[in-house]
């Protein structure tokens, strides 16, 4: 028998690139035309929603002032001079800086009767502006300006405006720019989406890995609380959780759906990433690192957690995909984002009432349209990923 | 088998028991005062009256005690009042079910009739225009948010064109006046089913094509499709004698699994229809702060869903036997 | 005097079998009672059919398991129940090649790290020092010095048993288990590999317990060969002395089995009958019982002693050297 120390079954010379299983995958990717259009699709819409409100930023006084700050109270100081008050600079200066101030209820009232404008706004009419007080300063001061300005016969110049020039997509009911309202409730959408994606993906991979990795008890206890979350019917545990956290203050609101949207979804994955795990397990490779004499540590994030990870990059994208449908549809409800803040469910929220759902079409149409063109994108992405990370081909 | 199911049953209990804890506790936290919203607002009973009547009704109990309670009631049948409706919880669920039931057994069949052909076909010839087709159709619904395209629906046809109706399940004045007929009775219900079972028909198509197109992939793939093809059997014959029967399998899995579901309303739905389902009931409820109603409607979707995988592991234990012998 | 590197004394592995909810669990007997002793620079082949306890055994003896009973004294160490600190340390003295060149590499790491990575988990070499050493060891195992940065699916099979090879040699260990190691490879890259095995002993002074059920493979390699069945070693003698001159029945008909390729030597080849036990049930007595074509009535109900008949040749069985 010959003695041939070299192995020569190889032809490849040595400058050869090595491909890593990573480099490889990419490769497939970009073959997959399908893939990519998902890929540019969602990365243009990210763009999009991050670019376009600073470029449209002018209106972000506009679109935002009537949730804050001094144009709400010029608007208000507008509606005072209509009615014959004497507005001197010293007024018009202490408004501005004391407004945000004035707007809790017992300020109000200090400044209806400092500044005697009692026969203005009598106490009923103070009560009832401040009846949704609970619900955050930014929505007070809108109520306030909308139904204190219509009792007082001023219609808010510029709101239900068709597309024009200036307003590429047209206004919407109280005049903010729909455009510019749907970028950056574009935002909004897409954050939920992906802080809800993370938190269901980061449960769901801790639950599963820890489960496959210690077997025995812990595991079937895992397993047993992942089959109740499962038995969970989703919508309507989302909108009770949602209804129930009423309380929340206005600012987290946003923290509150991408909870709710997060927190159901992740057994599905644990079941995954578990299976993953065991059968990993039973391969060679790990026995060899147990024989080798490597940290527990090590083996679970060298050597188990990159074969598992293409198992999570794809239900990621998938997930995400699904947290902004879930999150269209409670705002749709009432129960997700909350006005002022603008989200592509809500936006749609006003198709309830009937003369927007008939007349004003730019208003509720164009975030239905952003939603269904992100999320098929990002189902488009996710698809293509799992085609190409497919680690049976991996070999 | 029997023993199979029996386990299986059993495992049930403490899963239904683990829902209903985290439904009552959810519920709780609910805001609200169940008296006040019962006496309804303004109206001036005095504080002091208020805390005799929550005494009564034991509110004021700690926690434990009144989910033990509340329990011990829907276990025996007692879901209690629902101050929305005036009527027992009991029987407005199980009144209101079979609205739902019925758009979503009509939507499951015509999403079958449609999804088990254009599947099978789709499997046949695979990566072909037909295939590639439906695969983007399939994407696409499955992409939509399904009340956006509810709304879509309604304006085009209902608003604009006004060949159907807005919404609701019956013509208002038609139902309070009463049908001269039967038959003008179901005209009209079918009327206002179209859109809804439409859309609901639509989003389940998706799903059920891809499904049924990659069950049939994989059985046309087996080495005794092919020998039944080299008997010189007709394609016909081997697709839909051989194939077909063993791709149905894993479809009747999911079928059993969606047959409790058909009682549940799907609530998006139901409001942009303004469809008088369970899950508007529910919606209802909780905007009204109707505990009883809310609870009891919840706990029964809890039960359905864990029925619907109760069912999806027998028909897996009929299926494979080795799942059984665990 | 050679010298002992192993001593494996009634070393038992079972594994416990659950039945029922309320029933006390079975156990699979995968091995049974078996001992023998290892000395320095030997290969000792180990060979028996499929199921017959020799992969268990030999990763009972580096610890992946805890024998259920009975010592394994390394090099004068009772390890039989060391946990895991000890074992750590144990690591750079014993070590094991697997069988499937396939599933035995992480797909991910590249040859650097999965050769290196032991190295820098024990602290052996510093960062600047390991591809060096990584490349070293990788060209004694018949590979290039470009392999490092590549994957394991760029290369053969009979290629990635050489990166196991040297992944096992990176701690520079004495004595090596090697679990099948040929036999998923093809027959001409088999001696190759073999070869290399050999030469990587005399250069490194390793000693080997090489398992195979392939009894031309472990012919080529080994100094002294032991024959398993169903748990037990029933004959562990020199290479020679066991084709020439095997005592017990077993060994005997798979000596008969082997084909013989000169048609001079026409042997008559005798089925061995019947199948293998269960080896959750085993035969009472002595396991071959059952099947073999000598047995008698003490066969049935003693077990017979593994003794030392002749100088270096232990038989289990209570007729041998008579038949």
């Amino acid at each position: 028998m010959s003695e041939i120390k070299n192995d020569q079954t190889t032809t490849t010379t040595p400058r050869l690139k090595p491909e890593g299983p990573w480099k490889i995958a990419w490769n497939r990717f970009k073959k997959n035309k399908v893939a990519l259009v998902g890929g540019t699709g969602f990365l243009l819409i990210v763009l999009g929603v991050i670019v376009i409100p600073m470029i449209f930023s002018f209106n972000l006084w506009r679109t935002m002032e009537l949730d804050a700050g001094t144009a709400i109270s010029s608007t208000v100081l507008d509606s005072l001079d209509e009615k014959g008050v004497e507005i001197d600079e010293e007024f018009e200066e202490t408004f501005f800086n004391r407004f945000d101030e004035v707007v809790r209820q017992s300020h109000f009232e200090d400044f209806i009767e400092q500044n005697e404008l009692d026969d203005l706004y009598t106490q009923e009419d103070i009560n009832q502006l401040f009846a949704g007080e609970a619900v955050g300063t930014g929505r007070i001061i809108r109520e306030t300006i909308f139904v204190n300005l219509r009792a007082h016969g001023f219609e808010l110049e510029n709101s239900d405006q068709p597309p024009s020039r200036e307003n590429w997509l047209g206004t919407d009911r109280q005049g903010r720019d729909v455009m510019f309202r749907l970028f950056y409730g574009g935002r909004i959408s897409l954050i939920v989406g992906l802080l809800s994606a993370t938190l269901t993906v980061s449960l769901g991979t801790v639950v599963g890995g820890v489960s496959g990795y210690y077997g025995g008890k812990l595991d079937a206890f895992l397993m047993r609380f992942a089959e109740i979350v499962q038995s969970i019917p989703l919508l309507p545990m989302m909108i009770s959780i949602s209804a129930a956290m009423r309380w929340v203050p206005s600012e987290r609101t946003l923290l509150v759906v991408v909870f709710v949207v997060g927190i159901l979804s992740w057994p599905g994955l644990a079941r995954v990433v578990r299976g993953q795990i065991l059968s990993l397990r039973e391969q060679e490779f790990m026995q060899a690192t147990e024989i080798l004499g490597i940290s527990d540590v090590s083996r679970i994030f060298r050597h188990l957690l990159p074969n598992v990870l293409a198992y999570i990059i794809v239900s990621a994208t998938l997930g995400m995909g699904g947290a902004i449908l879930l999150e269209a549809g409670l705002s749709f409800l009432g129960l997700g984002v909350q006005p002022p803040m603008p989200s592509w469910g809500n936006m749609i929220y006003l198709a309830n009432n009937s003369t927007v759902f008939r007349e004003y079409l730019w208003m509720w149409i164009p975030p239905g349209v952003m939603i269904m063109l992100t999320v098929v994108s990002v189902n488009l992405l996710g698809e293509g990923l799992r085609d190409a990370l497919d680690p049976k081909e991996i070999r | 088998m029997l023993k199979f199911i029996g386990k299986r049953i059993l495992q049930l209990i403490p899963t239904l028991i683990a829902i209903s804890l985290l439904i009552f506790i959810v519920v709780d936290f609910m805001p609200g005062d169940y008296v006040q919203s019962y006496l309804g607002l303004g109206s001036d009973v005095t504080p002091e009256r208020q805390q005799e009547i929550r005494e009564l009704l034991g509110l004021d109990r700690s926690m434990p005690i009144r989910y033990l309670s509340w329990l011990g009631r829907i276990v025996t049948g007692d879901l209690g009042r629902s101050l929305v409706y005036s009527d027992e919880v009991s029987n407005i669920i199980f009144g209101f079910i079979w609205n739902s039931f019925l758009l979503n057994f009509f939507s499951l069949i015509i999403a079958l009739c449609i999804a088990i052909p254009v599947g099978i076909k789709s499997a046949v010839k695979k990566y072909g225009p037909f295939d590639n087709f439906f695969t983007v159709f399939s994407l696409l619904g499955v992409s939509m948010p399904t009340f956006f395209f509810a709304l879509l629906l309604i304006f085009v046809f209902a608003a604009r064109f006004e060949w159907l109706p807005m919404s609701g399940m019956q013509t208002s004045i038609m139902a309070i006046r009463g049908y001269p007929s039967l038959w003008a009775q179901i005209r009209d219900v079918g009327s206002h089913m179209i859109l809804p079972v439409t859309v609901l028909s639509l989003s389940s198509l998706a799903t059920l094509t891809r499904y049924t197109r990659n069950s049939v992939i994989e059985v046309i793939n087996q080495d005794y499709i092919r020998t039944a093809r080299s008997k010189g059997l007709k394609e016909k014959v081997v697709i839909y004698k051989h194939a077909f029967r063993n791709a149905l399998l894993p479809l009747i899995t999911i079928l059993g699994m969606w047959i409790p579901a058909l009682f549940g309303g799907a609530i998006l739905l139901e409001t942009v229809f303004i469809w008088p389902g369970i899950g508007r009931v529910l919606l209802r409820g909780i905007r009204n702060q109707d505990l009883s109603l809310v609870m009891a409607t919840l706990v029964f979707y809890g039960v359905l869903r864990v029925l619907g995988n109760l069912l999806a592991d027998i028909s897996y234990g009929i299926a494979d036997p080795r799942v059984r012998v665990k | 005097m050679r010298e002992k590197i192993l001593e494996v004394k009634n070393v038992k592995k079972y594994f416990p079998v659950n039945i029922g909810l309320f029933k006390k669990p079975l156990q699979v007997k995968a091995v049974d009672d078996v001992s023998f002793t290892m000395y320095k620079g030997e290969t000792l082949g180990l060979v028996g059919e499929s199921g017959c306890g020799k992969s268990t055994l030999g990763r009972t003896i580096v610890r992946l398991y805890e024998p259920t009973a009975g010592q394994i004294i390394f090099k004068d160490q009772d390890i039989s129940t060391w946990k895991s600190h000890k074992l750590k340390k144990l690591r750079q003295e014993m070590q094991l090649i697997f069988q499937d060149p396939y599933s035995s590499l992480n797909p991910r790491m590249n040859v650097n790290s999965i050769v290196g990575e032991a190295m820098l988990a024990h602290k052996l070499v510093s960062k600047a020092e390991y591809e060096d050493r990584v490349v070293d060891i990788i060209e004694k195992c018949g590979l290039a010095s470009y392999h490092v940065n590549r994957y394991p699916h760029q290369f053969s099979g009979g290629q990635r048993q050489r990166i196991g090879v040297a992944r096992a040699l990176a701690l520079n260990p004495e004595f090596i288990v090697a679990d099948e190691p040929v036999s998923a490879l093809d027959v001409s890259v088999q001696s190759q590999v073999l070869n290399m095995m050999n030469g990587l002993k005399d250069e490194f002074g390793l000693s080997y317990l090489f398992i195979s059920h392939d009894l031309s493979v472990v012919k080529h390699i080994s100094d002294r060969i032991g024959v398993m069945y169903l748990g037990s070693i029933i004959e562990l003698t020199g290479k020679r002395k066991l084709y020439e001159n095997p005592l017990h029945p077993y060994t005997m008909a798979l000596m008969a089995a082997i084909p013989e390729p000169d048609p001079r030597k026409i042997k008559k080849m005798e089925a061995i009958k019947g199948e293998i036990p269960s080896n959750i049930n085993t035969p009472s007595g002595c396991k071959f019982h059952t099947r073999c074509p000598y047995v008698k009535d003490i066969c049935k109900e003693e077990v017979p002693e593994f003794r030392e008949l002749e100088k270096d040749h232990f038989v289990a069985c209570h007729f041998a050297g008579e038949i």
